[in-house]
């Protein structure tokens, strides 16, 4: 727990929020070993394709956090045109957007926003955009058969 | 035309003096500024230079020789110097009143004019220069906004750099322009730093509790000093030129006192050098040079002509970025680059260095930029771009024409994709031909100096200056070159059999002609060059090859043959 110990003030406080006042629909937790590492889980969004299901992804605060954004990726398969295979998010503050006045809470936030508007203009997974532009019907029935496949918890 | 001539005269007669390179007493100001500004004036360079061409006597049939003959005996206390280029100096001390009697002189004047529109580079605004003019945008901008230095730079910036515009839009509508820009309306408060100690205050960056510094921009979103010192510092390190405010929802920016104020010096020097890169990307008046490794920006502003020259005399098109290529016209360079791309195989093939001999079969390596071929082992004498007998060459010089006669006779199936492809080949052919001479007649230079270097240690009296016309024939000859080279994509692009094309190839036949006569002439041994008669001739031809290159580009402008 040595490293630990010089935790910057910043994240033990950001820490503590997220435990006593969890936003809806997230859960964040800091790894017993590693504090700046998080395991997170956001419940699909109602009236969404992924709604019912959950998904785990990680998150790690770089030496640089606040200043720098944090490293978020999903763990849990997902069909969504702006999550990639590898579950790397494109979300314009996770990149340039990114703020140190902006928190782990915002940040999870704008997550669960992106779940509820796919945004296959801006796409990270080529193929999932392109058929989400041309058959959106077929695209979020695909997005409910993975919700039902892969993130039942 | 008077005028011009008159006020181009007085020009040369600066330039013609090496101890006054810049005189600043120019009445128009942006005369000024490129006597300050240019490092070496090519333009002028070649004013002097068809000045020269036309002046030539060995040039009987020419209209000026008998014009300017009086001229040159003026100056006859200095009979090195008519020989040499300097014979410009003759022309600025003919009397003002005497211009009506250079009728020739004046349609000269303006032909040069018209030249270093299109085919000269113009050499522009130098590194130095731009930042002294940055300086004095900032300054004036910040003098009539009322604002501070930094805040100025915003606001130029967000304009691209445009003064004019950005004074008038702000006359317009200064609440627009100062959103656009990240700026606090009015402006002159964008800097107000709110600076105070707050004891008892948590910093929504670190969340450490006070005592701490805090300071905001105008906006108010208050952090301390140290969260800012260490998010500027980030973004300059990222080479970030618009950092703006931490709070997501603000977008003012942070004017460059600020960083200078908050961070160290080092980052601050980073900072600064970034900023300035930015107005090379971002303004309108200048660009990078293309060359590798060159890193110099070149102000376009002062420029006549959209080929402009570096400080390290590269030249380039400002609008395409590729190598000056008067006479094709940009979107010929841009096809016939892509196309030289696409067919590179056939190229390959094409490009090989050697050929056989015509007579004897030998392959045979060209070492030299001279297109005069002599069979090492037979002694056969042999046009390389043709093959043809070098001596039926000279008169009818005929192998820069393509001929789709020939290609017609070859009647197949095939024969128009065949003959398009003996067409493109006809032109690539001696395109790169023209870029491999000027590359190994760059070198010739380099060599004289080295033979020199020997002479020297044989016969000390021998003085660096008699070598010197050498490296300025080489200059000429490598110029008409390149233009050569890019005649030969103007020409592909030209209807074959058209009158338009007949003419220029007559320009470019001209010009090839007069370019491999100077090119063999300078290819001689260098004790061979320093002879006073090789000398002249040397320098005439030089003159005559130059002559043909701006008549060349200047059909061209004219429309002539376009």
């Amino acid at each position: 727990m040595a490293a630990n110990s010089q935790l910057p003030r910043r994240i033990i406080k950001e820490t503590q929020r997220l435990l006593s006042e969890p936003a809806p629909g997230i859960s964040a937790s800091p790894s017993e070993d590693n504090l700046r590492y998080f395991n997170v889980m956001i419940l699909g969004p109602t009236q969404s394709p992924y709604e019912g299901g959950v998904y785990k992804l990680e998150l790690f605060l770089p030496e640089e956090y606040p200043m720098a954004a944090p490293k978020v990726r999903f763990l849990t398969k997902i069909y969504h045109p702006n999550i990639d295979k590898l579950g790397r998010i494109c979300l314009d503050i996770l990149k340039d957007k990114w703020s140190p006045a902006l928190q782990i809470r915002t940040v999870l936030l704008s997550i669960q926003a992106l779940l509820s508007a796919p945004n296959p203009d801006d796409p990270l997974a080529e193929d999932i955009a392109k058929q989400w532009k041309e058959d959106e019907a077929k695209a979020v029935a695909t997005a409910k058969e993975w919700t039902r496949q892969y993130a039942q918890g | 035309m008077q005028r011009l001539t008159r006020s181009s005269a007085r020009q040369r007669e600066e330039e013609t003096r090496p101890s006054l390179p810049s005189t600043n007493q120019n009445s128009s100001k942006r005369r000024k500024q490129s006597t300050e500004n240019t490092v070496t004036a090519t333009g002028n360079d070649q004013v002097s230079s068809d000045k020269v061409a036309k002046r030539t006597p060995e040039e009987p049939s020419n209209p000026t020789t008998a014009g300017t003959k009086p001229s040159a005996s003026n100056s006859s206390q200095q009979p090195e110097q008519v020989q040499n280029q300097e014979s410009d100096v003759e022309i600025s001390e003919i009397p003002e009143s005497d211009v009506s009697y250079f009728g020739y002189c004046s349609d000269d004047g303006g032909e040069v004019q018209s030249n270093s529109k299109v085919a000269t580079e113009t050499s522009c605004m130098d590194e130095q220069a731009r930042r002294r003019q940055q300086q004095e945008d900032t300054e004036e901008v910040a003098e009539l906004l009322g604002v501070e230095n930094s805040v100025a730079t915003l606001l130029l910036r967000s304009v691209a750099w445009n003064k004019e515009d950005l004074l008038s839009r702000y006359m317009e509508d200064a609440e627009k322009v100062c959103a656009a820009a990240g700026v606090a309306n009015p402006a002159a408060v964008s800097l107000a730093m709110l600076s105070a100690q707050v004891s008892d205050r948590e910093c929504s960056i670190c969340r450490l509790d006070g005592p701490l510094a805090f300071s905001a921009l105008s906006c108010g979103h208050s952090y301390c000093d140290c969260c800012w010192k260490r998010f500027l510092s980030l973004k300059v390190e990222e080479g970030e030129t618009r950092i703006v405010c931490p709070e997501p929802s603000c977008s003012l920016q942070v004017p460059e006192n600020i960083v200078r104020q908050l961070c160290d010096r080092e980052t601050f020097e980073k900072y600064s050098a970034y900023v300035e890169n930015a107005f090379v990307d971002e303004s309108k008046t200048c660009v990078w040079c293309p060359y590798p490794n060159c890193g110099l920006s070149v102000g376009t502003t002062d420029s006549s002509s959209k080929f402009i020259i570096c400080a390290q005399r590269h030249s380039f098109c400002v609008e395409c970025r590729s190598e000056a290529h008067a006479p094709a016209q940009c979107d010929q360079v841009i096809e016939w680059l892509k196309k030289c791309d696409d067919d590179s195989e056939t190229f390959n093939w094409l490009s090989a260095n050697t050929q056989d001999c015509p007579k004897c079969q030998s392959t045979i390596e060209k070492n030299g930029g001279c297109n005069h071929m002599t069979c090492r082992k037979c002694k056969h004498e042999f046009c390389w771009v043709c093959l043809g007998l070098w001596q039926s060459h000279t008169d009818y010089y005929s192998c820069n024409r393509f001929d789709p006669d020939k290609v017609k006779a070859s009647e197949d199936g095939k024969a128009k994709s065949r003959a398009a492809l003996d067409r493109y080949l006809h032109y690539y052919h001696r395109y790169m031909n023209h870029e491999r001479s000027r590359k190994l007649e760059e070198q010739i230079r380099d060599k004289a100096v080295l033979k020199m270097e020997e002479l020297q240690k044989k016969e000390p009296q021998r003085l660096w200056g008699d070598v010197q016309f050498v490296g300025e024939a080489t200059e000429k000859l490598c110029k008409c070159r390149v233009v050569l080279k890019w005649t030969y994509v103007f020409a592909h692009a030209l209807e074959d059999s058209s009158s338009q094309k007949n003419l220029f190839c007559f320009l470019q036949e001209d010009l090839e002609r007069n370019t491999e006569r100077l090119s063999e002439l300078l290819e001689s041994e260098v004790e061979n060059l320093l002879k006073a008669e090789v000398k002249s001739e040397v320098l005439a031809l030089a003159a005559v090859a130059t002559q043909s290159r701006l008549k060349l580009l200047q059909g061209v402008e004219e429309g002539l043959v376009a």
